[in-house]
């Protein structure tokens, strides 16, 4: 991976995905690039990539997924945004669920994989911290 | 017939002996074939015997063979647009390996069915890159549209604008 928090997305072609990945992912990314090290809490991980969905509900090909893989000490996340709250939602609004479901997904992940040598805790915690200051979530 | 001509003739050929069947081999090589299918049979999960005693898929290999069918009506057809400002691999830039692309323009069209994640990831977290879904439909219909799409990226204002305008996007080995 090119950088050590990386964002992307798989959206529709259409003003829903555009709320997405037209600005958000990469101001999410950078957000959290120029930030945090995610050196500093430990060695079990190189980059953590996320990648958001934006498809209609219907769509079956992209589900959500965690898989880390040892050897390159990358952990990549697919993860589904609720397309109807995409819907209604402007784009600062989508940001805010973006940062939501991705603090969310590393808590979750804290819980599970607790095992592996890395400060999940202290790294979700610095990360709602960070999403607080930003203004995107309370 | 004169005398010369009967003393030359060729004698009748007299009959061999009829061969005794060697029994022992026969059998041992009959006995190693009903082996030998048995064998293939027993490994052979794949297949099932009908009610009237002829071959037929086994009913997981059917069911298999059902879902590929049914993935393949679940095609779609994406672009992977660039992220950010910046150079990208190119694989139709003769002599150059990488090439600028502003973000939001296009790097490759392609098509996945249901299964096939490992291609576009890679792709997604290495190269920074995003994924919008362009059509959805039969695996036909996704390659008719992947294929009109390379073809008339060339006519796109972001690759008309280039001193040498591109024959297909940079992230496309071949036009199919």
């Amino acid at each position: 991976m090119y950088a050590p928090f990386v964002i992307s997305s798989i959206v529709e072609d259409n003003p829903v995905g555009d709320k997405i990945d037209a600005h958000n992912v990469v101001l999410l990314e950078q957000l959290l690039n120029m930030n945090l090290q995610l050196s500093s809490y430990g060695t079990a991980l190189m980059s953590i990539a996320v990648v958001f969905i934006g498809t209609v509900p219907e769509n079956v090909i992209h589900q959500e997924e965690v898989t880390y893989a040892a050897g390159k000490k990358e952990l990549y996340l697919q993860v589904r945004l609720p397309y109807t709250a995409l819907l209604q939602a402007t784009e600062p609004e989508v940001l805010s669920l973006m940062a939501k479901k991705y603090l969310q997904t590393l808590g979750d992940l804290a819980i599970k994989e607790s095992a592996i040598d890395f400060a999940w805790e202290r790294l979700v915690l610095d990360v709602q911290r960070l999403f607080a200051a930003a203004g995107l979530i309370a | 017939m004169n005398a010369v001509a009967k003393k030359h003739r060729s004698l009748p050929a007299a009959p061999a002996p009829p061969k005794k069947p060697k029994r022992g081999l026969l059998f041992f090589i009959a006995l190693c074939s009903i082996l030998a299918v048995l064998a293939a049979w027993k490994g052979a999960d794949f297949l099932d015997l009908d009610e009237d005693g002829n071959l037929q898929l086994s009913s997981s290999r059917e069911d298999q063979m059902q879902q590929r069918l049914k993935r393949l009506n679940q095609c779609e057809q994406y672009v992977l647009l660039a992220k950010f400002n910046g150079f990208y691999p190119c694989y139709s830039c003769g002599v150059d390996t990488t090439v600028f692309l502003h973000a939001g323009e296009v790097w490759k069209y392609g098509i996945t069915i249901q299964g096939e994640k490992g291609r576009y990831r890679n792709w997604l977290t290495s190269l920074g890159l995003r994924y919008r879904v362009q059509y959805r439909g039969s695996i036909q219909e996704c390659l008719r549209q992947e294929t009109l799409k390379i073809y008339q990226y060339a006519l796109l204002p972001e690759n008309t604008i280039r001193t040498q305008p591109l024959i297909r996007p940079p992230g496309n080995k071949a036009d199919l």
